[in-house]
C-alpha cells in the first residue's frame, strides 16, 4: 500500500528506534512541522523555500518524481516513450481524486500543464523549448499548445526533438496537477486556503491515491510559536540535498569585475568551512552531490586588493553558525560585510551585492538544476553555458549528456558569480516517536508514510 | 498682614529654586557619570578576577571548545584565546573566527576597552568589552587569554533610569552609540570636540549633557533632560506655593484666635457693664414695686389709722358713750372696708408672685369664657352682658383655670370700666389656626399712650388698682402660646382679644 516510501527515501532518521518502529505503522496522531516562510498560498510552486516544498508535498501530486536521476510514475501510472523518443505517454492512475472528489483527468493534467508551462518554472522553460509548439505558447502566455494532447486519462507529450529530460521537467513543483477548482490530489487536505497567523493545519485524505496516509493531521508552524515537541529543519541530517552558495551577482563593487570575484572565490576556504561548522557537510559542485559528483575545493589563496563594503543577503535556510563563518571569511579578505536575513522565497530577489543561499533543486536533476541557477543568476549564465545545458537537453546517450551537464556546469561557475561552498545536509529533526518519515533526494521531507507511536 | 511677606517669602524660594535647577542638573550629570564608570570598573575587576581563576589545561592542542566550555563556566561573555600573530585560536563570542586573525579594534591608551568582534545573527556586530587578559602556555605555545563581558546596552539602560540620566557611550571612529534602546544620545551626533559639558537639543528637547573621556576615541556621555528638572523644580515649586497658602491660613487662623483672645477681657466687661445694667433695672424695680406697694397700703393704712384716733378723741370727749356708739360703727365700717383693700392688694401680688405651671389639656373656649363669666355675672348689674359664641370651635391646649382667671380679670376690667352702665360682649371665633376671644366694653376708651403702658405690671388707671391684672393676663396668654392684643379709642370703648393656637 505505501510503496512509494522506498523510492522517496533517500535517507531519513527522526525520533524513535527501530525497536519501536518494529510494532508497526499506526494510525492517527497530529505531526507538528516548524518552518522558516510558510508561503502565502497552497498553489503550486508559490516559493523556493523548504516550507513551500513541504507544503508542496503534502497537499499536491505530480505526474512523476525523479529519484536518483531518473523520473518515476507518480499520478501517473506509467510513462511510455514512442516515437523514437519525441513522444511521451502519461497513463493516470485509475481513481485518482482530487480533495474535492472530482477524479484526476485528462483534461486536469492538461490544463495543469498549461498552467507549469506560463510559469517562472526553469523546468517549464525547458519543457516548453522541447515541446512542440511550447516556446511559441510561453511566449504569448496563452493559445495553441499542440505539444499537449489529452484522450481520456491519457496525456500524450509531443517533442520537437527527442528527449528523455522531458519527464523529469514534470517533477518540478508548480506542475502539480490540480483539479478544475484548484483543489490538489495529496495526501492531505489543508484545512484552509492559506495560513493563518503563521500556521496551517492539514488533515489526512482518506482517498489518496496511494491510500490514506497514517497521520491524522499534519501542522506547520513558522519558527517562533510556542515550543512543543516538533519537527524542525536540521543541517546535521539527511542527503547531501543542498549546495551553499555564495552568490556574487556583479552588480556594484566589489563583486563587479570577474577577477575580483574570483579572487574572493578563492579566499572562502570551503573544506574549513565545512570541517568546523557543517557537520555531515562535504564538497560541491554548483548543485548538491546527490545530482553531481562535487568538485574538489582548491587551496584557499588570501584575497589581496579588495576592499568595500558588500551588502550581503542570507536566506534564513542557511545554519547561522556558517553563514557567521562566510561573513567572517569575507571580512578577513578585507570586505565591510553588512548582513541582512531574508526568507529563502525572497532572498533572490533581495537587493544585494551578494548571497549567501542554500540551493535545494525544485527538481532533483542536474541538468534542470543548472538550468534553475542560471535563471535564479543570470549573470553567471553565458551563451557558451547555454549551449551546452541545450545539448545534454536533447542528448539522448546518458553517458555524454552527464559529460554535457558537467561541462555545463563548470561553464557557469567559470563566471564567479555563483561560488559553491559546501554540500550541506538536508534533514529534519526532533518529534520522538515519529516513525516513517523522509527526506527524499530534493530535499523535500514526506510525511505521507509518517506514524506515530502511541 | 501675613500675605505679603509669605508672597515675598515665596519669590523667594522661586529665585533659589532656579539657582538650584543648575546645581541640581549638575549633581545628576555627576551621579550618571559616577554610576557609569563605577560599573565599568566592577566588570573589569570581575575579569580580571575570573580570569585569574581560570586554570587552563593542556588538551594536547585542540583548542577549539576551550573558550566555550571555561567561557560559560566563569560565566563571561568574551573569551579568546590567541595566538602569538593573532590568530583566534579559540573564541566563546565569535567561534566562527576561528583560525582566522581576530579583527577587533582596540584602544591604546586604555586596553581595558576592546571593540570585538562577536556573532550576531547570520553576521558578525562589532561590540564593546571591558576585558582583561593574561598569557599561559597552551598547546605547546604561549597564548594570550583574554576575558571579560560586552558592555551591555540594557545595563547602561538600567543604569541611566538609576541615575535618571541618558547614558551612552561614543566611539567615535565608528561613529555610532553604545547606549539603550530608545536613548535620546543614539539621535545625536555627538559632543562637539574638545568640550565635556553643555547643552544640546536631542529629539526635540533639550538636554545638559557631560562627556567623560575613557580612551582615545571612546566617551562617556551623560545627558539629563531639562524638562526633567524643570519637572522637579516646578514640583517644589508647587510645594512651595502650596506651603506658602497654607502657612497664610494659618496665620489668619492664628490672627483669629490671638484677635478673640485680645477681645475677650473687652466683651466680658461689656457682659459685666450689661449685667450691672440688669441689676441696676431688678433693683429699680424692687424700689418701683416698693414705693407701689408702700403707696398701696399707705391708702388702706391711713383711714384705719384716722378711724381709730377718731374712736379715741370720741371715747376721751364724750364719757357718756352715746356718741362714741355712733363712731364706733362708722369708724368700724371704714376700717373693714379699708381691711378688704388691703386684703385685695395682698391677694394680687400673691397672685403675680405665684403663678402656677399651666397643666394644659384640650379645653373649649366657649365653655371656658361661660365658666368666667358666671364668676362676674353678679356684679354685673345694670350692664348689657352679651355673648357672641361661635360654634364649631376647634379646641385650644390650655389650662382651663388659667385660662378662665385671664378672661375673669378681663371681664372684671371691663365691668370697672363700665361702672354700671353700658355692654360688655364676649365674643369668640376662629381664623388662621387660632382661637379668639373677643372682651369688649362700650367704655370710656383709653388714650394711646395708655394703651402702650397698658401690660406694664403696676400700671393702672383705677383708682386702688395694682396694675398686675392685665400683667397676669399677658403672662398666662404668653405661656399658653397666644398673645393679647387691644382696641381702644377715647369715647370708642375698650376690646381685648386674646389669640390661641387651635389644635387639630
Amino acid at each position: 500500500m505505501r510503496a512509494s516510501a522506498a523510492a522517496a527515501v533517500a535517507a531519513a532518521v527522526l525520533g524513535g528506534t527501530l525497536a519501536r518502529g518494529a510494532f508497526g505503522p499506526r494510525y492517527g496522531g497530529e505531526a507538528r512541522v516548524v518552518v522558516r516562510g510558510l508561503p502565502s498560498t497552497f498553489a503550486p510552486g508559490s516559493g523556493r523555500g523548504a516550507a513551500t516544498r513541504l507544503v508542496g508535498t503534502l497537499v499536491h501530486e505530480r505526474l512523476v518524481e525523479v529519484a536518483g536521476g531518473v523520473a518515476h510514475p507518480s499520478l501517473a501510472a506509467a510513462l511510455e516513450e514512442g516515437a523514437s523518443g519525441r513522444e511521451w505517454t502519461i497513463r493516470l492512475r485509475a481513481g485518482a481524486l482530487f480533495h474535492d472528489g472530482a477524479p484526476v483527468t485528462g483534461a486536469d493534467v492538461v490544463r495543469s500543464l498549461r498552467r507549469f508551462l506560463r510559469s517562472r518554472s526553469a523546468a517549464a522553460a525547458r519543457l516548453g523549448d522541447l515541446l512542440d509548439g511550447g516556446a511559441a505558447y510561453r511566449a504569448a502566455g496563452s493559445g495553441a499548445l499542440p505539444g499537449v494532447l489529452a484522450d481520456g486519462d491519457t496525456v500524450v507529450l509531443r517533442l520537437r526533438a527527442a528527449s528523455a529530460l522531458a519527464p523529469a521537467a514534470l517533477a518540478a513543483p508548480e506542475a502539480a496537477i490540480t483539479g478544475g477548482r484548484g483543489a490538489g490530489a495529496g495526501p492531505f487536505v489543508p484545512t484552509t486556503p492559506g495560513p493563518i497567523n503563521g500556521q496551517a493545519r492539514f488533515v489526512a485524505f482518506s482517498r489518496h491515491v496511494r491510500g490514506r496516509p497514517f497521520l491524522d493531521a499534519v501542522a506547520v508552524d513558522e519558527a517562533g510559536a510556542a515550543p512543543r515537541p516538533a519537527l524542525s529543519p536540521s543541517a546535521e541530517a539527511g542527503p547531501l540535498a543542498a549546495t551553499l552558495l555564495l552568490v556574487l551577482e556583479g552588480r556594484g563593487k566589489p563583486a563587479a569585475r570577474p577577477e575580483d570575484r574570483r579572487r574572493l572565490a578563492a579566499a572562502m576556504d570551503g573544506t574549513d568551512l565545512v570541517r568546523l561548522f557543517i557537520p555531515r557537510g562535504g564538497p560541491s559542485s554548483l548543485v548538491p552531490p546527490v545530482l553531481l559528483p562535487p568538485v574538489a575545493a582548491p587551496p584557499p589563496a588570501p584575497a589581496r586588493g579588495i576592499a568595500g563594503a558588500l551588502p550581503l543577503a542570507v536566506s534564513t535556510d542557511v545554519p547561522p553558525a556558517v553563514s557567521q563563518r562566510v561573513v567572517a571569511l569575507l571580512t578577513a579578505a578585507g570586505l565591510q560585510v553588512s548582513v541582512g536575513a531574508r526568507a529563502p522565497d525572497e532572498v533572490w530577489e533581495a537587493p544585494a551585492a551578494a548571497r549567501l543561499v542554500l540551493f535545494t533543486p525544485a527538481v532533483a536533476d542536474p541538468l534542470l538544476a543548472l538550468d534553475e541557477l542560471a535563471a535564479l543568476a543570470p549573470g553567471a549564465d553565458t551563451p557558451a553555458a547555454r549551449a551546452l545545458r541545450d545539448r545534454a537537453a536533447v542528448e539522448a546517450d546518458p553517458g555524454r549528456r552527464a559529460v554535457l551537464v558537467a561541462r555545463a556546469e563548470a561553464e557557469l561557475r567559470a563566471t564567479a558569480v555563483l561560488v559553491p561552498l559546501a554540500a550541506v545536509p538536508v534533514g529534519f529533526r526532533g518529534l520522538r516517536g515519529m516513525h516513517g518519515a523522509a527526506i527524499d533526494a530534493g530535499g523535500r521531507i514526506r510525511l505521507e508514510d509518517a506514524w506515530l507511536e502511541p | 498682614v501675613a500675605i505679603p511677606p509669605i508672597l515675598l517669602l515665596a519669590g523667594l524660594v522661586l529665585v533659589l529654586l532656579a539657582r538650584s535647577f543648575e546645581r541640581t542638573a549638575a549633581a545628576r550629570l555627576d551621579s550618571g557619570v559616577e554610576a557609569v564608570e563605577g560599573s565599568l570598573a566592577r566588570m573589569e575587576d570581575a575579569a580580571r578576577a575570573r580570569l585569574a581563576a581560570l586554570a587552563p589545561e593542556d588538551d594536547g592542542g585542540d583548542l577549539r571548545g576551550f573558550a566555550a566550555a571555561h567561557g560559560r563556566r566563569l560565566e563571561l561573555t568574551v573569551l579568546e584565546v590567541v595566538d602569538a600573530d593573532g590568530v583566534v585560536l579559540s573564541s566563546l563570542h565569535w567561534p566562527a573566527g576561528f583560525g582566522l586573525r581576530e579583527q577587533d579594534r582596540v584602544f591604546p591608551d586604555a586596553p581595558r576597552f576592546r571593540v570585538e568582534k562577536a556573532a550576531e545573527g547570520y553576521g558578525a556586530a562589532d561590540r564593546l568589552a571591558v576585558v582583561a587578559q593574561r598569557t599561559a602556555p597552551l598547546a605547546g605555545r604561549e597564548v594570550v587569554i583574554r576575558g571579560g563581558s560586552f558592555v551591555e546596552p540594557a545595563r547602561l539602560e538600567e543604569l541611566a533610569r538609576l541615575t535618571g540620566t541618558a547614558v551612552a557611550l561614543r566611539d567615535e571612529p565608528a561613529g555610532r552609540w553604545i547606549a539603550g534602546e530608545g536613548s535620546p544620545l543614539a539621535r545625536w551626533s555627538g559632543p562637539p570636540a574638545g568640550e565635556t559639558t553643555g547643552e544640546a537639543s536631542l529629539g526635540g528637547e533639550r538636554f545638559h549633557w557631560r562627556a567623560r573621556r575613557l580612551a582615545e576615541g571612546l566617551s562617556l556621555v551623560v545627558a539629563v533632560p531639562r524638562a526633567a528638572i524643570a519637572e522637579v523644580m516646578g514640583g517644589v515649586g508647587r510645594a512651595t506655593v502650596i506651603a506658602s497658602a497654607i502657612a497664610l491660613v494659618a496665620a489668619l487662623l492664628a490672627a483669629s484666635l490671638l484677635s478673640s483672645r485680645i477681645a475677650a477681657p473687652v466683651v466680658e466687661e461689656l457682659e459685666d457693664s450689661r449685667e450691672r445694667v440688669l441689676q441696676a433695672e431688678r433693683v429699680a424695680a424692687w424700689r418701683e414695686m416698693a414705693r407701689r406697694l408702700a403707696h398701696e397700703l399707705k391708702n388702706p393704712i391711713f383711714p384705719i389709722q384716722l378711724s381709730i384716733e377718731t374712736l379715741r378723741r370720741v371715747a376721751d370727749d364724750d364719757p357718756s358713750g352715746r356718741r362714741l356708739a355712733e363712731a364706733f360703727r362708722e369708724s368700724s365700717v371704714t376700717i373693714l372696708d379699708e381691711l378688704r383693700a388691703l386684703r385685695k392688694i395682698v391677694d394680687e401680688f400673691s397672685q403675680f408672685a405665684r403663678m402656677p405651671a399651666p397643666r394644659p389639656a384640650p379645653v373649649g373656649v366657649n365653655d371656658v369664657v361661660e365658666q368666667a363669666l358666671a364668676l362676674y355675672r353678679p356684679r354685673a348689674a345694670g350692664v348689657d352682658l352679651r355673648t357672641e359664641l361661635a360654634e364649631g370651635l376647634p379646641p385650644v391646649v390650655a389650662d382651663r383655670d388659667l385660662l378662665a382667671r385671664a378672661l375673669g380679670n378681663l371681664i372684671g376690667n371691663a365691668l370697672d370700666a363700665l361702672g354700671g352702665a353700658g355692654r360688655l360682649t364676649l365674643r369668640t371665633g376662629a381664623a388662621g389656626g387660632e382661637v379668639r376671644v373677643d372682651v369688649a366694653d362700650t367704655g370710656p376708651g383709653l388714650a394711646a399712650e395708655q394703651r402702650t403702658r397698658l401690660f406694664t405690671p403696676y400700671y393702672t388707671t383705677k383708682r386702688g388698682g395694682t396694675g398686675l391684672g392685665l400683667a397676669i393676663v399677658q403672662g398666662i396668654v404668653s405661656d399658653h402660646g397666644g398673645r393679647v392684643e387691644v382696641e381702644s379709642a377715647p369715647g370708642a370703648g375698650t376690646t381685648f382679644t386674646i389669640f390661641l393656637p387651635a389644635t387639630g
